[in-house]
């Protein structure tokens, strides 16, 4: 019950934030003194057809009157237009937020538990071989750019090697329409496209997320992984650590039972924090890929003005890391007793 | 508020060279000289009291600057040879490009003789105008027109001008070019709507406003060039089908024009692609993105994958309803979606051929065309094609008003909503407003397409208007604009905006009952969006894609590799240096 209320609480507490985030968002985003509309409507667009639409969107009226627009839209589940997509906002949210979802949960269901494992090998070996070897791994994963891993991946296994596909969700000219957009599971509730079989196309939309999913796994890891270490070491120089190696408990209790319990706090704050980044889309990693999620997606829009679907993007994203945040929160509970929620 | 950044996008390739931090607020780069030492890096700072060049207005220093021009370095380095020189606004293979000879050739000596005529002549600093600084704009993101900005500006330096080159985003650049007189330079590109030099030349050097002609409007840069005279030449051009009558007044006013140009005319391009040399009959024609399966021998027969025509390329497609269908990568899909009444075979731009009409005639005096149609066509849903539908069609275009693109223009020119009528089940008329020297080229146009009227009637039907006009209701174009159906070759398959979109073959097109397209064309032909030019390389060298838009400075990086082979048609798209005219205080 307790558990309830402070969900709730905590959800009420979006409210301000989400308002505090579409301020913030939208006063940026149009004192840019450029025009969405002209670069919508192209080079070769008169100045009668730029008046009409700037009119027909609204953006003739003064800046407070749009956001009160705006806000009322929202209320009606309205996310407004987006001139990128030339459709409603939600419609493209709800298009590109699967497939950044299912990469996001592919690339951590790899990240957490190999950062987190790689960071307990590392802190009990620490100062011998594997724990070198882990560290310079770590650090590396961490500071390569990641077009660069992204490209150098795609190169080699997808062009030198021919063992993945290079780019997309599914091989060119195969698609499917399924309720979740998640292609894993989409893959088993549709009638697969003629020639092929459900289990073809599950087997062709997980080849394709592979490589993509490696890449942000691979960065996310490293990160992890050295969060991991250092806060098993610190655990590991505390008190009862000690008490419990003197009473002459085995070592791999220790490791598991006492440090990696207690180090899993902070690596548990930042993979939450990771999930919510990812899940905002990975802007080089999905043009690289020619991922169509959202990353792509808030690229174009900030780069054609797109306001309506800015604000989209940035709302989806607040809810998301408001929402981890909880969910990391939770976490903590369940993981340490001495945490006490509500 | 534009403020210096460290960012520099423009060597990076590709859309999202330039996002590499979450750029929300408008990025002003200043570009460090590339091409040599000869530019001085200062910040950018807009200047609220920008000095407006009345200079600019002057004829003669307009002169100078196309003369300070240098063709042979933009062409051969910049554009490295896929680019051919042009001597005005008509593209060469458009109708009466042959008038235009070589007027400027690069000559700086000639170009500083000019200025010294004309009494701008150095000061003590050795600079010329005072001293002031030119400015100097291109979009970020386009290597080749922040290349030839910095070699103007290193030339123009070369004779005593100050000049300052600036790379803008391309929101902040359609807004400075179009809402503001605030520039001296910039650099834009043109392509072709429909095969006629009205679609240019008029564009390029007719007023913004034009005596008698209220709903004409040239002056399509902003440049605030104005000259009566040539609009009247221009004018009778376009309002004329006597070919004779056109070449004469299109002679003189190239005459008049390129003594005094708005527009340093760079070249035209060759449409650079990589191919897959398994792919047989795909024929670029310089008026359109490509036309599927309508020759004899289109395909990939020996490919491992010969049901599946892919094609990696860039740019948005936004709306595909041909009354408001105006992006090149749009008109590529309604292209093959729809069909006009006539159209111009494979590559060629000479010959327009029969399509939903079979034959025509027109009126001596041009202002009537009678359209006879093709029997037995259906559009894709099985719906008959007869005279309602093209009718309709042309009344939708010209009642809708594109409100999204604006792209109406091309038939208002000539026609309304009255102007089109029914003889019989397969005769059309038009009784045009005014004759129309492009009027066959113009409705060859996406803009020309013949949509099914019952398709349209049962989502939203005709726009509804007020009593001005104005459009209260766009009827079926909002479901149009994702959902096209139409007579052509090919379906819509599955579009995923911004990334994918695919056609499929409609089987039951009238094409496929000719003995001009190959049946075992394709199944199916996706257009991918790849932003990362990388992507694309790759693709084409594996084999995973069968066309690849290759950036110029890649070329290098497909050219030789095995089952590749460089396409490179001359195209219709020409490169402008836009030149401010007449400066007037914002």
């Amino acid at each position: 019950m307790r558990l309830t209320q402070y969900i709730i609480r905590r959800l009420l507490l979006l409210i301000p934030v989400l308002i505090g985030v579409t301020i913030v968002t939208f006063t940026i985003s149009h004192v840019v003194p450029a025009d969405p509309v002209r670069a919508y409507c192209g080079q070769k667009c008169d100045a009668n057809t730029v008046a009409n639409l700037r009119a027909q969107l609204g953006l003739d009226q003064p800046l407070w009157l749009q956001y009160v627009n705006y806000v009322g839209g929202l209320l009606h589940g309205d996310l407004g237009f987006s001139l990128v997509n030339n459709g409603p906002v939600l419609a493209a949210l709800q298009e590109y937020f699967p497939a950044t979802f299912e990469l996001s949960v592919f690339a951590l269901a790899i990240a957490i538990p190999g950062g987190i494992l790689l960071g307990i090998v590392s802190a009990v070996y620490r100062e011998r071989l594997p724990d070198h070897v882990t560290r310079f791994g770590a650090v590396l994963l961490v500071s390569v750019p990641a077009f660069w891993l992204a490209l150098m991946l795609q190169y080699l296994f997808a062009f030198q090697l021919g063992w993945l596909p290079l780019s997309g969700r599914l091989d060119p000219g195969v698609t499917i329409q399924g309720p979740t957009g998640l292609m894993l599971i989409d893959a088993w509730l549709v009638p697969a496209p003629a020639g092929y079989s459900n289990l073809d196309i599950f087997v062709m939309a997980f080849r394709h997320l592979i490589l993509p999913g490696v890449t942000l796994a691979a960065l996310n890891m490293g990160y992890l992984t050295r969060i991991m270490r250092s806060s098993m070491l610190e655990a590991g120089s505390e008190d009862y650590v000690r008490t419990a190696r003197a009473k002459g408990v085995p070592k791999r209790r220790i490791v598991f039972s006492h440090t990696a319990r207690n180090a899993l706090i902070p690596a548990i704050t930042v993979a939450g924090v990771l999930f919510a980044l990812t899940l905002g889309g990975a802007v080089l990693t999905e043009s690289i890929y020619s991922w169509p999620g959202m990353g792509q997606f808030s690229a174009d829009a900030v780069i054609n003005l797109d306001f309506a679907a800015v604000l989209g993007y940035t709302f989806v994203t607040a809810v998301i890391v408001v929402l981890a945040n909880l969910v990391v929160d939770i976490l903590y509970a369940a993981v340490d007793p001495r945490v006490r929620l509500g | 508020m534009e403020g210096a950044s460290p960012v520099r996008g423009g060597r990076l390739g590709g859309r999202y060279g330039h996002v590499g931090v979450f750029p929300l607020l408008a990025i002003t780069v200043m570009v460090l000289p590339a091409l040599s030492g000869c530019l001085t890096a200062a910040a950018v700072v807009e200047d609220p009291f920008y000095a407006q060049h009345q200079f600019m207005a002057d004829k003669r220093v307009r002169q100078a600057f196309s003369y300070a021009f240098d063709d042979s370095t933009t062409i051969g380095e910049i554009y490295n040879g896929y680019m051919i020189p042009l001597y005005g606004p008509i593209p060469k293979g458009m109708p009466f490009s042959e008038i235009q000879t070589p007027q400027y050739t690069f000559d700086l000596e000639k170009a500083s003789q000019l200025l010294d005529q004309a009494g701008y002549t150095e000061n003590g600093d050795g600079l010329r105008f005072e001293g002031e600084t030119l400015r100097i704009f291109y979009n970020i993101g386009n290597n080749q027109r922040e290349e030839m900005a910095l070699l103007l500006a290193q030339n123009l330096q070369s004779i005593g001008i100050s000049a300052q080159v600036t790379g803008l985003n391309w929101p902040q650049y359609l807004q400075r070019m179009y809402e503001s007189h605030n520039w001296d330079i910039m650099m834009l590109g043109w392509g072709p709507d429909f095969n006629d030099p009205d679609d240019y030349f008029f564009a390029f050097a007719g007023s913004h406003n034009i005596t008698g002609h209220p709903d004409l409007h040239g002056d399509t840069y902003n440049t605030g060039f104005s000259d009566p005279a040539l609009d009247q030449l221009l004018v009778q051009a376009k309002y004329t089908i006597d070919p004779a009558a056109r070449s004469a007044a299109y002679q003189q006013a190239y005459n008049l024009y390129m003594q005094e140009p708005n527009i340093i005319f760079a070249g035209q391009e060759l449409r650079v692609r990589a191919v897959r040399t398994w792919v047989t009959g795909f024929h670029f024609n310089p008026l359109s993105a490509g036309d599927l399966g309508l020759v004899k021998d289109y395909g990939k027969p020996n490919s491992p994958n010969p049901n599946v025509m892919t094609w990696d390329s860039f740019g948005d497609m936004k709306n595909l309803d041909p009354a408001d269908s105006y992006d090149q990568v749009s008109g590529f899909a309604d292209q093959n979606i729809y069909d006009s009444l006539v159209g111009y075979p494979e590559n060629s731009t000479t010959y327009l051929e029969p399509r939903l009409a079979t034959s025509w005639e027109h009126s001596a005096d041009g202002l009537t065309w009678t359209f006879h149609l093709r029997h037995g066509v259906t559009f894709a849903n099985g719906d008959p094609m007869t005279a309602d539908d093209v009718v309709y069609s042309f009344q939708r275009v010209l009642m809708l008003q594109a409100p999204q693109t604006g792209v109406n223009w091309i038939l208002s020119q000539f026609m309304n909503a009255s102007s089109i009528a029914k003889v019989d089940d397969y005769t059309v008329v038009f009784h045009l407003t005014h004759a129309y020297g492009g009027f066959l080229a113009a409705i060859s146009f996406t803009v020309g397409s013949v949509i099914d009227h019952r398709y349209c009637d049962a989502h939203g039907g005709l726009p509804t208007l007020d009593a001005n006009g104005g459009v209260t209701n766009p009827g079926c174009a909002s479901y149009l604009s994702d959902h096209p159906m139409g007579t052509g070759a090919y379906a819509l398959g599955t579009w995923t905006k911004t990334v994918q979109l695919s056609l499929v073959k409609n089987p039951t097109s009238w094409w496929w009952q000719t003995n001009e397209v190959n049946p075992a064309a394709p199944q199916t032909f996706v257009y991918r969006e790849l932003p990362t030019s990388e992507t694309r390389i790759l693709d084409i060298k594996s084999g995973t894609a069968d066309f690849a838009q290759v950036d110029y400075d890649k070329i290098s990086e497909v050219e030789g590799s095995p089952g590749v082979y460089i396409d490179k048609p001359l195209s219709f798209y020409i490169d402008n240096i836009i030149l401010q005219c007449a400066p007037t205080v914002d």
